[in-house]
């Protein structure tokens, strides 16, 4: 079948088998086992350690915890009336809410009910979660009692049996980082964006998705969290990312990576914020007065909250569908442009991040 | 397509079913061009065959160096497939990957079938600048020009996805945690979090892992462990393979083998 015949066939054969041999000798030698492991720091863990998902009880009080944790992680789906966008709790929540330094549930839980500044009484931790939708979700606030408020309220309060009660555990909430060295600086958090987080958010900032199912959660623009949410606010988005950003390699930022790749993400279009007065000046005034929110601030010629999406970089294919999403406030009067953004200078930092 | 012979690459191979490659093979399968070269990731009784095929590339390069000169016509990715480049002694992809890019799981040959475009180019070019060193995969990835790496990326991305593979094994529960849930007190997040819900890879930034073969799954998640693979952009696998122990990375391959490869992975804006 070859046409050559067998005798040269099998000198060839052997010719080669010993040359191989002597090759894998060599390599052998050359390929072996130990480069030097690449490990990257790895996320701290607080003290406490929530029950494992084998611990969910096998009665009315586990089947509503089981719907709680798949309402976290999938919360689109499952409580489609209440969501605007399309992230999920688990998106901000790591590890369906145990993981320490990513606002653990089992950290926030003790802490209700507790008075918010945010809203001027004291919450229970329903109207804490009605917030997160409101805000997170960029959707609307289940009422109380709600079944989508129980079951998680039922994981929470799962994943936070035999915590101490009323007391801040190691690990709740995001880490508060110190004030970066340098002035954060929206030029150089966009290089850090683009080296360690457009492989998966996108270069414009959308998010990816497989199988029409979002794996890579959009950081801002139309199906991202609006400008009522924690993470709208700099100082939040700094310690989030810190901690756990890029996926799997949390910790491995600097400080002021995180703080300037914060503020880039931070000074991009989103979703106008609920509270939303038919004022960007007043609503500044009134939810935004903190040097860590660029809420009503002017950044590359794009004002930020007049709930118009339109500054993605690469020409987001959401960008005008999503539009419609969004309630068009009024546009902001060019005075108020000028008021917010007086030195003209390049869309840079917040002017005082780092008196927090 | 090409005025090329047929050889020698056998004309009965069945590369679908990889113990009849093996054993029924008649003529010499054309191996890699480096002598020295062996398949890590092929098994021994396989190897000897190809070096036997080596012994007849060598051969075939003396004897046919003129005509390798005469064949400047651009070969389409499907004749690379399944013939490979003879003028450059490169074998046909079909010999480890399968005549459909099914893979071929006793040679560890992973399936390519489906798998995003530029995730594949991605990887030849790795294989090529030792970025992920393969005994099997450089010298091949070598052997062809640039243009016929695209050419052969572009047709396995457009071949259907194989069906449901056959696997199913102990393990495959135990590897549904880790690829759902993740370890996240030893830092590894559910595979699911980078690969998708459903292991079918996010556009060219994660690579499908269903229907992949097992074997194969196994080998570079411990080549990643040891850093012979390192073309993983961020190094994020080598840091979730080195948090990987031995009965985790063989629990969640028997996982991944064992889940239907499903339809093209879609990149998409994340909603
Ligand atoms: C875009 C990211 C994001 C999403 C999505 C999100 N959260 Fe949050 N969540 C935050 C941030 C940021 C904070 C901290 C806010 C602060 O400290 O002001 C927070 C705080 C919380 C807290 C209080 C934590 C504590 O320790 O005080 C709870 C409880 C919570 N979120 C639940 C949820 C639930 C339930 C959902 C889904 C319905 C959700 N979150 C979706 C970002 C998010
Ligand atoms: C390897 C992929 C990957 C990289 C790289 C990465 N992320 Fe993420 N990021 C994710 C995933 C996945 C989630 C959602 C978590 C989940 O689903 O478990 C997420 C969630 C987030 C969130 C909260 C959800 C949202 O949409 O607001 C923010 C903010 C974020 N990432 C910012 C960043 C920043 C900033 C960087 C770069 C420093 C970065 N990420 C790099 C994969 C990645
Ligand atoms: C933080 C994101 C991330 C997570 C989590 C992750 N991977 Fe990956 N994985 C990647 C990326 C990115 C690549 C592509 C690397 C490249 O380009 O070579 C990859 C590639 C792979 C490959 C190579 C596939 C091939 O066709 O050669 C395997 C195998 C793999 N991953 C297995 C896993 C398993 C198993 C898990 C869970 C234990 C996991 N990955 C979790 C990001 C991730």
């Amino acid at each position: 079948m070859t046409g050559r015949s067998a005798p040269s066939r099998r000198l060839a054969t052997l010719a080669i088998a010993a040359v191989i041999g002597l090759g894998m000798l060599a390599l052998g030698v050359g390929i072996s086992p130990h480069l030097a492991k690449h490990r990257i720091a790895e996320p701290a863990t607080g003290g406490f350690h929530p029950p494992p998902e084998s611990a969910i009880p096998d009665n009315e009080f586990g089947r509503q915890v089981r719907l709680g944790k798949a309402i976290f992680t999938d919360t689109g789906a499952l409580a489609p009336t209440y969501v605007g966008n399309s992230l999920r709790c688990s998106s901000c929540h790591l590890d369906a809410g145990r993981l320490a330094n990513s606002a653990p549930l089992w950290g926030a839980y003790p802490l209700y009910p507790a008075y918010r500044a945010k809203n001027g009484h004291v919450n229970t931790f329903q109207e804490r979660l009605q917030g997160c939708f409101r805000y997170s979700m960029n959707g609307k606030p289940p009422p109380l009692g709600d079944p989508v408020l129980v079951a998680l309220e039922s994981y929470a309060y799962f994943l936070t049996m035999g915590a101490p009660v009323g007391a801040k555990l190691p690990g709740q909430g995001y880490p508060k980082l110190a004030p970066p060295p340098q002035r954060p600086d929206y030029a150089r958090g966009a290089a850090v964006y683009k080296a360690s987080c457009a492989l998966c958010h996108g270069v414009d900032g959308q998010g990816q998705s497989s199988n029409g199912k979002m794996v890579f959660p959009p950081l801002w623009g139309p199906q991202s969290y609006n400008w009522g949410a924690g993470m709208s606010d700099i100082a939040n988005a700094a310690g989030f990312i810190k901690a756990n950003m890029p996926l799997s390699q949390g910790g491995t930022l600097s400080d002021q990576e995180a703080w300037d790749v914060a503020t880039y993400m931070d000074s991009q279009p989103r979703p106008q914020d609920p509270r939303f007065t038919g004022s960007i000046e007043e609503t500044r005034t009134r939810f935004h007065a903190s040097p860590t929110s660029m809420y009503g601030r002017t950044v590359n010629g794009v004002l930020l909250g007049d709930g118009r999406p339109t500054n993605l970089e690469h020409g987001s294919p959401m960008a005008a569908e999503g539009a419609a999403d969004i309630a068009s406030p009024k546009a902001a009067p060019d005075a108020l442009k000028q008021q917010i953004r007086p030195d003209g200078a390049s869309a840079s930092s917040p002017q005082t991040a780092n008196d927090r | 397509m090409t005025s090329r012979p047929a050889e020698p690459h056998a004309p009965g191979l069945q590369p679908r079913d990889g113990a009849r490659l093996v054993t029924d093979v008649e003529g010499p399968p054309t191996g890699p061009r480096e002598l020295g070269e062996r398949s890590k990731s092929c098994p021994q009784r396989l190897t000897r065959r190809w070096a036997r095929g080596a012994g007849w590339s060598l051969l075939i390069a003396l004897a046919g160096s003129a005509h390798a000169q005469e064949n400047t016509v651009q070969l389409s990715g499907k004749a690379i497939a399944r013939t490979g480049v003879i003028a450059h002694g490169t074998p046909a992809c079909a010999s480890c990957h399968g005549m459909s890019g099914e893979g071929v799981a006793v040679q560890d040959g992973p399936r390519l079938a489906g798998l995003d475009e530029a995730y594949l180019l991605r990887q030849l070019d790795a294989f090529s600048k030792q970025a992920r060193p393969s005994r099997a995969m450089t010298p091949v990835a070598r052997s062809l020009t640039a243009a016929e790496r695209r050419a052969v990326a572009r047709y396995y991305a457009q071949l259907p996805p194989p069906p449901r593979p056959a696997a199913t094994a102990p393990l495959v529960e135990a590897g549904r945690a880790l690829a759902l849930d993740g370890a996240w007190s030893v830092g590894i997040p559910p595979c699911a979090s980078c690969h998708g819900a459903d292991g079918r890879g996010v556009g060219s930034t994660t690579p499908a892992l269903s229907g992949q073969a097992e074997a194969y799954l196994v080998a570079q998640l411990r080549r990643y462990q040891s850093g012979e693979r390192r073309n993983d952009p961020l190094g994020l696998m080598r840091g979730i393979a080195g948090r990987m122990n031995r009965t985790q990375i063989r629990a969640v391959a028997a996982y991944y083998a064992a889940q239907p490869a499903g339809a093209e992975s879609s990149a998409g804006p994340g909603r």
